[in-house]
């Protein structure tokens, strides 16, 4: 972490912290030991292992399964007891290893403020909402009721207070709005549901629910993290077969990487959402995959392409393009692409293909070439600016504001020198 | 074996239940599909007596051929009809096996050990009676499909330990227990789908990049295909591990992906180059998607022959490369015009040199496994 960002989030961390602190000792005059003290100790090696197994969802959101166990702990502990006990998981389940050994302490006070507050305010609403005593099959309809207002808080000031840190930490991130992720809402309110109803099951069937719903969810928990690393690993196979085709020539070595990263830069600009942003980076890692199966010489070609040429290029780039659209799910991405071609023949297209064709052409401009030197970045936008028309002028000032923001600086850095690079270039053309 | 009074409307539901079951069926990693059929026998030998369970499974098991036809399709519905028979009638068979010896199993722990037993001999049954039901119609070794079927024992744990949820709670919840065992279910249910999706667009991906040399007009058309199938037979005759047969198919579809590279040079025409040179260029590609390095190195050795004359055999050489060797030299054999019976003797000219003894040992055996004359 920078020491700008260290600065920024310090305060916060420490405000956040002390109200963890405070809000369980609060919870310690009011609240009772949670009994028996072995199942709590389960339940909450069950909730750590869950905390640090969750998944990312966006903007450094996570969820995890241990709402469920949050909710079913207070059902099982009660009143009297279920809150404390699940405000001391919370805090038990921010000691991940990891911030020990990097020797981090902002982050894990972050968290523990955010999850203690968040865990105490749902919690309370649902011992608030739970019937008196111990529960019976009947309070089953109650108790679930209860729930799901309990869920909606504690999933909404979690937010809050992710969102807050998230702002600190990247000010140059935009979190998704609350109303954006509903999917993740109601994955909450079914996993806090089950969790509740897993609670009464125990309190009226016995422990050996306990580890049948533990197998499933573990079954579930390696399934869905497969399911993740196989995913990262279908896009790094299309992207390393990309690059190490592009490797082959020097002039469009790291073509791809520069695009992804001018699309993503761009696509930030206009506020795209979380899932246009992850189409947006697919179809910039694959843009130029057409270009598989074109004969290398027709590519690094230092002279124009032959009307005949220029056939045989389009067509090799159109059959690879239709293996890769067997692909199912690449679909939606493959769609991008060819619209971001047709950009350039003035086809307006969605703004994730402007917002790809704009950065490939920035790229372009800024990357010297087989056949011409790369421009200056003024010059580069000046030119994109000029193709406002094409592009959108929305796109192309939004990629202009993302990089003059971040002050990153691309292409020749001056007139002189991209005369010098542009006159090497013309004679190693006439020599070829 | 005659149902009491009372007793209908239970066999109906678990009948209802073991035929709606395959409409939501389980899929592992490598797609397959598993009914609910072992969770609905296990919440049903919780819940009710073995004559209704056993009545219900009889009931149900036709219906439910009937529903996976109309949802899966013919074959598929023959398949899961001959794994659900087989493992319906081992579970039932262990589990009363176990009731009469047992006869008043203690608290609810006792009754869940009870299961694990007919849990397992569904598992062999299930897998055995699919091993033996697909063979007859696909073109690799039974010993193959049998080792890639044991591998799907999480998804026959997870069905049970949903069914044991429900039948061990419907006492004491009423039909909650439906909820209670449906969300850990659902949960499992999504995991497992998703992953199984993944798994088919990473296989289509590999298949789609192997195509590239085809659609560069570098290499014979169809070839990746044919090898990645040929590849993964001889797997199976040599019986390798399923883990090690994936290997050695992803490695056949992607051997020739160097030609990218020599098919069209700077030069400006296709030179002629080494298969050593191919392996190489095949090699450095692959191994830039990270998840592929054993692929990798499999097609780095692909090139090298099995001895050199005047030296001993390398023991280093692994004989999945081999496979990858023999398979990609028989497409081209046969794709230049031949015969089976005649690539694979052109093949044998070289075998204890090119090629090892095993290795075209294996590939006669597919040959002969596919009908194919002269060999």
């Amino acid at each position: 972490m920078s020491a700008r960002a260290r600065d920024r989030t310090t305060l916060p961390a420490v405000v956040l912290g002390a109200a963890g602190v405070a809000a369980l000792a609060l919870l310690a005059v009011f609240q009772s030991l949670p009994r028996p003290l072995w199942l709590w100790g389960l339940l909450a090696g069950a909730y750590a292992a869950l905390e640090f197994a969750a998944v990312e969802v966006s903007d450094r959101l996570l969820i995890s399964s241990s709402v469920a166990v949050a909710f079913g702990t207070v059902v099982v502990m009660g009143r009297q007891s279920g809150v404390l006990a699940v405000a001391v998981m919370a805090t038990l389940a921010v000691a991940h290893p990891s911030y020990f050994s990097r020797r981090r302490w902002t982050l894990p006070v972050a968290n523990f403020g955010q999850l203690v507050l968040s865990s105490v305010l749902g919690m309370a609403i649902l011992a608030a909402l739970l019937p008196e005593g111990p529960p019976t099959r009947g309070d089953i309809p109650q108790i679930l009721a209860a729930t799901v207002p309990a869920a909606l808080a504690y999933d909404w000031c979690n937010f809050r207070l992710v969102a807050f840190m998230t702002r600190r930490l990247y000010p140059d991130r935009r979190p998704q709005a609350w109303s954006a992720l509903l999917s993740s809402h109601l994955a909450m309110i079914v996993l806090a549901v089950l969790g509740s109803l897993c609670g009464v099951a125990y309190l009226l069937g016995g422990a050996v629910v306990l580890p049948l719903v533990g197998l499933t969810f573990v079954a579930g928990h390696v399934g869905f993290a497969s399911y993740a690393r196989l995913r990262r690993a279908h896009l790094d196979t299309l992207h390393g077969f990309v690059k190490a085709i592009e490797a082959l020539d020097p002039y469009t070595r790291g073509h791809t990487d520069r695009v992804a990263h001018f699309a993503a830069v761009a696509g930030q600009e206009l506020g795209l959402g979380s899932e246009q942003m992850e189409r947006l980076h697919s179809a910039a890692l694959l843009h130029d995959a057409g270009k598989l199966a074109v004969p290398g010489h027709l590519l690094r070609r230092a002279e124009p392409l032959s009307p005949s040429e220029e056939a045989a290029v389009l067509r090799h780039m159109r059959v690879v393009e239709g293996l890769l659209g067997e692909i199912e799910v690449l679909a939606p991405v493959l769609k991008i692409i060819e619209e971001s071609h047709r950009v350039a023949s003035g086809s307006r297209g969605a703004p994730e293909a402007r917002v790809l064709a704009a950065a490939d052409a920035f790229d372009t401009m800024t990357s010297t070439r087989s056949y011409r030197a790369a421009v200056t970045q003024a010059e580069a936008f000046a030119q994109l600016r000029g193709r406002g028309d094409v592009l959108g002028a929305e796109v192309v000032e939004a990629l202009i504001a993302g990089i003059t923001r971040r002050g990153e600086v691309y292409g020749s850095p001056d007139g002189a020198s991209a005369a010098e690079v542009a006159r090497l270039v013309k004679e190693r053309a006439l020599r070829a | 074996m005659a149902l009491v009074r009372g007793e209908a409307l239970p066999t109906l539901a678990i009948g209802a239940a073991f035929a709606l079951g395959h409409l939501i069926p389980l899929r592992s990693g490598a797609g397959r599909l598993q009914p609910v059929g072992p969770a609905v026998a296990a919440a049903a030998a919780l819940s009710h007596a073995v004559l209704p369970a056993l009545w219900g499974a009889a009931l149900g098991l036709p219906l439910g051929w009937l529903v996976a036809r109309l949802r899966f399709g013919e074959r598929r519905a023959a398949d899961l009809l001959a794994g659900e028979s087989a493992g319906t009638a081992a579970f039932f068979g262990v589990y009363s096996g176990l009731h009469a010896l047992l006869a008043q199993p203690g608290n609810s722990w006792v009754h869940l050990a009870i299961l694990l037993l007919p849990t397992v001999a569904w598992y062999l049954a299930s897998a055995g009676a699919r091993t033996g039901w697909t063979e007859t119609r696909r073109r690799v070794s039974a010993g193959l499909l049998w080792r890639m079927a044991l591998r799907e024992w999480p998804v026959y744990l997870v069905l049970v330990a949903a069914g044991s949820l429900y039948g061990l709670t419907v006492e004491a919840l009423g039909a909650w227990a439906v909820l209670l065992a449906a969300l850990p279910y659902g949960f499992a249910y999504l995991a497992f789908d998703r992953l199984a999706t993944a798994a088919a667009t990473h296989r289509q991906t590999i298949r789609a990049l192997g195509r590239v040399p085809e659609a560069g007009g570098f290499s014979l058309s169809g070839h990746a295909e044919r090898c990645a199938d040929m590849a993964t037979a001889m797997g199976g005759e040599l019986k390798m591990s399923p883990r090690d047969t994936r290997l050695v198919e992803d490695a056949a579809v992607l051997a020739d992906i160097g030609r990218v590279v020599l098919g069209g040079s700077a030069s400006g025409s296709a030179r002629a180059f080494t298969t050593g040179e191919l392996a190489q260029w095949s090699a450095a590609i692959i191994a830039e998607a990270p998840t592929l390095q054993p692929v990798a190195a499999l097609v780095a050795e692909s090139h090298r022959p099995y001895r050199r004359p005047g030296e001993a055999r390398d023991p280093s050489l692994p004989p999945a490369a081999q496979v990858v060797k023999v398979a990609t030299a028989y497409d081209y054999a046969v794709g230049g015009g031949m015969e089976p019976g005649d690539a694979l003797e052109v093949l044998h000219r070289g075998v204890a040199y090119d090629y090892d003894p095993e290795i075209l040992a294996a590939l006669r055996r597919v040959l002969q496994r596919r009908g194919y004359a002269g060999v």
